[in-house]
């Protein structure tokens, strides 16, 4: 999970950790970058504008990654969000994009959707 | 005297070196003390938020549905503390668990002081009280906000509004909307998405309450463009009457609206509008006849392409190119003909090389 809103961070990763997943977090995306190349990380939740990189450099990061980290599943989370941030952040590969306030059992159930494939 | 003068200046020059000194340490002693009680604050703070992190999930996930003890008989510090940390979690979910969030609020008792907050001196805590409101949805707290829009303090006045448009109290959204068009005119259009959240119900409301469009245009743009948000096809009659109204404003809005809709029967309205004496609707007209027009619209708008203001063949010139195969073609047509206005021509291609930039990228 990558937010720099450390709160709701520590609360995905308590929902999270509910479903028994063990969770990583880091507070931006340059942190993220190096767990994700140095551990198995099976999904990325990321928030759209944070600190050092985007959600939208996140996500063409990791697809340029080589396989098969660059096939990891990416889902975007952002408070403020335009059409066309949505549409920049999907053509780089993103899975989908939920909209803070989060709805949490969708956010859930879009987890346990793409886990398994992952 | 001299040496009585000189002796004089030597004392004066001592007394204010010694002030001056004074004064420096004091000051120096008052930022340590206040850094001190800062770095104590933010120590508190990052202590308490980690333990609230922990003790508060099982609830707001329903894991147990009682409510964490940690949270409840806090000192006043603490409790300023943990209103601030519900805020912000609050801000993130919504939902069942926004709901859990909203129960602690009450079962802490944090709604404590709120009238009082509310009309405290410091505008910085009555925004935050405001704020408070509209996140914990605190019923009996909304009227008091109304009178909260004409604070002196704009971003007192902007919480307000927030909470009582996030909370969709109806029967104070004309004064939210009479809030609105007090703003600077710039500002109202950025304040429509939060007007939108009083839903369609708001649409009804201003249709019976607000005042003669000839007099108070301005109401009515607002109106216009909450219909264009909520594609309110209800509105359609209403806005088409509205475009009689000799105000420009208002005419483009009602434009934008009904185009944007998708309303076939603006089409002539528009190829009217499109040959207005004012340019600053003939603009508006051709921006629409690309988004509504289809390929009926592709003699007017090149028509439009040699017009004499050159902001209005721009425009033009890219609601050719938003009508597809048609008005490409036009465009192409330009760019070969040798004898075509030379503005119309680089127009022409330099949104013609653009389109192909973006068709490659």
């Amino acid at each position: 999970v990558v937010d720099d809103d450390q709160t709701i961070t520590r609360l995905l990763k308590a929902r999270l950790e509910l479903l028994g997943l063990s969770v990583q977090v880091a507070s931006h995306g340059l942190e993220a970058l190096n767990l994700i190349r140095s551990q198995p990380i099976c999904l990325i939740i990321s928030d759209l504008m944070k600190p050092a990189i985007s959600g939208l450099r996140l996500t063409q990061a990791v697809r340029a990654l080589p396989p098969p980290k660059d096939g990891i599943p990416i889902i975007i989370i952002s408070t403020h969000q335009s059409p066309r941030e949505k549409q920049a952040v999907l053509a780089a590969g993103a899975e989908c994009v939920f909209t803070k306030p989060l709805a949490i059992p969708q956010l859930v159930e879009k987890v346990t959707r793409l886990l398994p494939r992952a | 005297v001299a040496p009585f003068l000189h002796l004089h200046h030597t004392h004066l020059l001592l007394a204010s070196a010694l002030v001056m000194t004074l004064v420096t340490a004091v000051a120096a002693l008052v930022s340590l003390q206040w850094q001190a009680a800062a770095e104590q604050h933010n120590r508190l703070r990052i202590k308490l938020f980690q333990a609230w992190e922990t003790a508060i999930p099982p609830f707001m996930f329903g894991t147990t549905s009682q409510v964490p003890p940690e949270i409840l008989d806090l000192p006043a510090e603490a409790e300023a503390l943990l209103r601030l940390f519900l805020q912000q979690v609050r801000s993130g979910v919504q939902g069942l668990e926004g709901q859990r969030i909203k129960t602690l609020y009450h079962a802490a008792g944090l709604d404590r002081g709120l009238a009082q907050r509310l009309t405290d001196p410091s505008p910085k805590i009555r925004a935050l009280a405001a704020i408070e409101v509209g996140k914990f949805h605190v019923l009996d707290r909304y009227p008091q906000l109304v009178p909260m829009l004409k604070d002196p303090v704009p971003y007192v006045a902007h919480a307000a509004a927030t909470s009582l448009c996030h909370g969709r109290q109806l029967p104070y959204a004309s004064q939210v909307v009479l809030w609105v068009l007090t703003q600077p005119h710039f500002e109202q259009d950025s304040l429509l998405p939060l007007l939108e959240r009083f839903g369609p119900e708001l649409l009804y409301m201003l249709s019976r309450t607000l005042r003669n469009p000839n007099t108070h245009p301005r109401e009515w743009r607002i109106y216009a463009l909450l219909a264009m948000s909520h594609r309110h096809a209800k509105a359609f009659p209403t806005l088409r009457a509205l475009l009689k109204v000799p105000d420009l404003e208002l005419k483009a809005a009602c434009l934008k609206a009904l185009a944007t809709m998708g309303d076939e029967d603006t089409y002539p309205d528009l190829v009217r509008y499109a040959r207005n004496r004012d340019f600053r609707l003939r603009i508006q007209a051709a921006k629409y006849l690309g988004q509504l027009g289809g390929e009926r619209a592709v003699p007017i708008l090149r028509e439009l392409m040699e017009d004499r203001v050159f902001e209005l063949r721009r425009q033009a010139c890219l609601s050719l190119a938003e009508l597809g195969e048609p008005g490409l073609a036009v465009l192409e047509g330009l760019v070969l003909d040798p004898n075509s206005d030379h503005f119309a021509r680089d127009l022409a291609v330099e949104r013609l090389q653009w389109l192909e930039w973006r068709r490659r990228s």
